[in-house]
């Protein structure tokens, strides 16, 4: 039996000669050394649409959480960002009439505890529903979040309305520019990543899905159907609240309320649905895509709704592990094919000998 | 105390926009009663009919853009041939969401269907954003201009012709699904698709046929609810969620209980713009609707609940 030498190229010289360069570890390098390139020579506009992607990234992470995790469909995606945006951007706010400007953090505790409060009450009397309801009751929200709180002009700030929502200064550190503010939202997003993969490693992440897959077997080993669907929705407003809180002063001023219609919440239902909830990765790759692409399209004049709605109906079809899922079941399928394959090799070369012998029997 | 005068302005309103939330309603509960799903896609289908029918009915010096090169060039065709082909399109463009919907979707779960209907909506809206990029357009009615003064409410001949209508599709439609054979199949496909498969019920046909019917029926809710509005995505979309609000509290059971609903629905509506309760701003509006959806679907749910209860013991 021969013993393959290890290959010397996996391993690299010097200080990191214990570092094997196994695919997480070549794509976080990748990642690194186009974050750190990349940006360099490309035109604002794209830093600010990254940046936009990054958080809509953190977004889509809440809304997994919600559709992937605890197979409830929530139609109030774009209601709940809103909400964030405009109570964090409020509270960040220059020169308003009665109240001085709040620091960063605070405000944005005040825009991600709204966000999560809002989610978790209107779970708390329909966890207990089919989806279907729960999908009308969402959209209710949506639309009276719609015409009550983003058309109260002391928070929205109102159309042309001359109000500055600042950068934050974050421990000493100002996030003044564009390119700041870019790296800024991409640790936050990978952050929120981690967040998500540890909740979801977690015993209480395992009961969140154990409740979506078979409710009745959750609760006869003890979970609370009822209590996780509710921890789901409010650990998922608290990841919007947080997108939310950091969209806020991206634009330096109130964004418009369009933003934060029904269709927007149907635009963003359509990124796990298209990119399945199973890998992190994926999520935000599509997240990132889809905010970069209708600006990459616009000579095409791409409309949102159809991009949207070819992600819904594209994502339903390749079924509930989207296309990152699908991605990675035949990046697994070729694997094991090219081992079965290897290993028949294998074993031919070892019965070669005998095998002439029988054959010649 | 209340003034009789607006209380019974109100209650005239209220039935007038109940009957604009039940055309969508009816088409909605039939689609449910089918295939068990929310068919979003009907919001969709109603945008495309409306704007194939403005389209071809308007006159071009009443669009919105006129006198400069953005004019939409419409065709003045008379009203009746361009409501049938706005009606058929609904049909259509149903028959081909029901392709999917009822073949390889038909035993997916209710919620991922519903995703697929609700993607659907949007194709439909991005489809006619396309063509009529912007379009916020007022709709001639195909029941004309004239109006009347009912207890003291200014109604047009158009909201009665949709009320008289809606009334009586709901009694044909319900005496269809409730005494016919083919309603007795849709309602036996409805409960359980794979025995009423064995019992020789034409599963696919049956399906098909109920899609392209609440499609047309969506077509036509398009055609007959732009005029009381106007003719833009928002509207068409803003007018399907309290078409279903107001089939929610009809428990998406029957007709005459959607119907029901949506007349609910356009009452309190109705009463609290009206200001039968005294001046209610329009954000506190929406929290009490919101709040009658909210006590609506708690109560729908737990009886469906208690009846799967039942059934199981």
């Amino acid at each position: 039996m021969s013993v393959t030498p290890p290959k010397t190229s996996q391993r690299l010289p010097g200080s990191l000669s214990g570092l094997q360069l196994t695919p997480p570890v070549v794509a976080v390098l990748g990642l690194a050394l186009v974050m750190g390139i990349v940006p360099q020579f490309v035109k604002e506009y794209w830093i600010f649409l990254s940046t936009a992607g990054f958080l809509t990234a953190v977004t889509v992470m809440g809304l997994a959480v919600i559709i992937g995790w605890a197979g409830q469909v929530t139609l109030a995606g774009a209601a709940l960002l809103g909400t964030s945006v405009y109570i964090t951007g409020y509270l960040l706010r220059e020169g308003l009439a009665g109240s001085g400007a709040w620091p960063f953090i605070p405000a944005m505790i005040g825009g991600v505890v709204c966000a999560t409060v809002l989610s978790a009450l209107v779970a708390i009397p329909t966890a207990r529903f089919s989806g279907v309801y729960v999908m009308v009751l969402t959209m209710g929200l949506q639309v009276t979040m719609e015409r009550t709180l983003f058309t109260y002009t002391w928070i929205s700030g109102g159309a042309g309305a001359d109000v500055r929502v600042p950068r934050p200064a974050l421990f000493g550190f100002e996030f003044n520019t564009d390119m700041r503010y870019f790296y800024l939202c991409f640790v936050v997003m990978v952050i929120a990543g981690l967040l998500m993969h540890a909740l979801r490693m977690s015993r209480h992440g395992r009961a969140i899905q154990l409740v979506r897959t078979d409710r009745q077997a959750a609760a006869a080993v003890g979970i609370s159907p009822w209590r996780y669907r509710v921890i789901a929705f409010a650990v998922g407003g608290f990841l919007i609240g947080i997108a939310g809180a950091f969209t806020a002063p991206l634009y330096e001023s109130p964004p418009a309320l369009t933003q934060y219609i029904l269709f927007q919440s149907l635009f963003l239902l359509a990124i796990p649905v298209v990119a399945g909830t199973q890998t992190i990765v994926g999520l935000a790759s599509v997240a990132v895509a889809f905010q970069i692409l209708p600006a990459a399209l616009q000579s095409h004049r791409l409309s949102v709704y159809l991009l949207g709605g070819a992600g819904l109906i594209g994502g339903t079809l390749l079924g509930p592990r989207g296309m990152a899922g699908t991605l990675l079941d035949m990046l697994q399928q070729k694997r094991d094919v090219a081992r079965l394959s290897e290993l028949a090799g294998t074993e031919d070369d070892s019965a070669t000998p005998t095998g002439s012998g029988e054959s010649g029997e | 105390m209340f003034d009789p005068f607006i209380v019974k302005a109100s209650l005239v309103t209220g039935v007038a926009l109940g009957a604009l939330y039940g055309i969508l309603g009816i088409s909605l509960v039939l689609s449910f009663r089918m295939s068990r799903i929310v068919a979003f896609v009907h919001g969709g289908i109603a945008l495309c009919s409306a704007f194939l029918y403005w389209y071809l009915t308007a006159d071009p010096a009443r669009t919105s853009g006129h006198g400069t090169n953005l004019a939409y060039a419409t065709k003045e065709w008379p009203k009746a041939p361009a409501v049938i082909l706005a009606v058929l399109l609904g049909a259509g463009l149903a028959a081909l969401f029901a392709w999917v919907a009822t073949g390889r979707m038909a035993n997916w779960p209710r919620v991922t269907v519903t995703t697929f209907s609700l993607g659907g909506m949007l194709i439909f809206t991005g489809i006619t954003q396309e063509i009529w990029q912007g379009a916020f357009e007022i709709v001639p009615s195909p029941f004309g201009k004239g109006r009347v003064t009912l207890w003291g409410a200014n109604v047009s001949h158009h909201q009665i012709a949709v009320i008289a209508l809606l009334v009586f599709l709901v009694i044909v439609l319900h005496f269809v699904v409730t005494r016919t054979k083919t309603g007795v199949q849709m309602r036996a496909i409805s409960d359980d698709v794979e025995a009423a498969e064995m019992v020789g019920v034409p599963v696919r046909k049956i399906s098909m046929g109920v899609w392209c019917l609440s499609g047309a029926l969506a077509g036509l809710g398009g055609v007959l609810l732009t005029p009381m509005t106007r003719l833009g995505a928002s509207v068409v979309l803003f007018v399907l969620i309290r078409s279903l609000a107001g089939a929610v509290l009809g428990g998406f059971k029957s007709l005459p209980l959607a119907l029901l609903g949506a007349m609910l629905f356009g009452q309190v509506e109705a009463h609290t713009a009206g200001g039968t309760f005294g001046k209610i701003s329009s954000g506190w509006r929406e929290v009490i609707l919101m709040a009658v959806l909210f006590v609506g679907v708690v109560i729908v749910a737990r009886r469906k609940r208690s009846q799967f209860r039942l059934a199981e013991t």
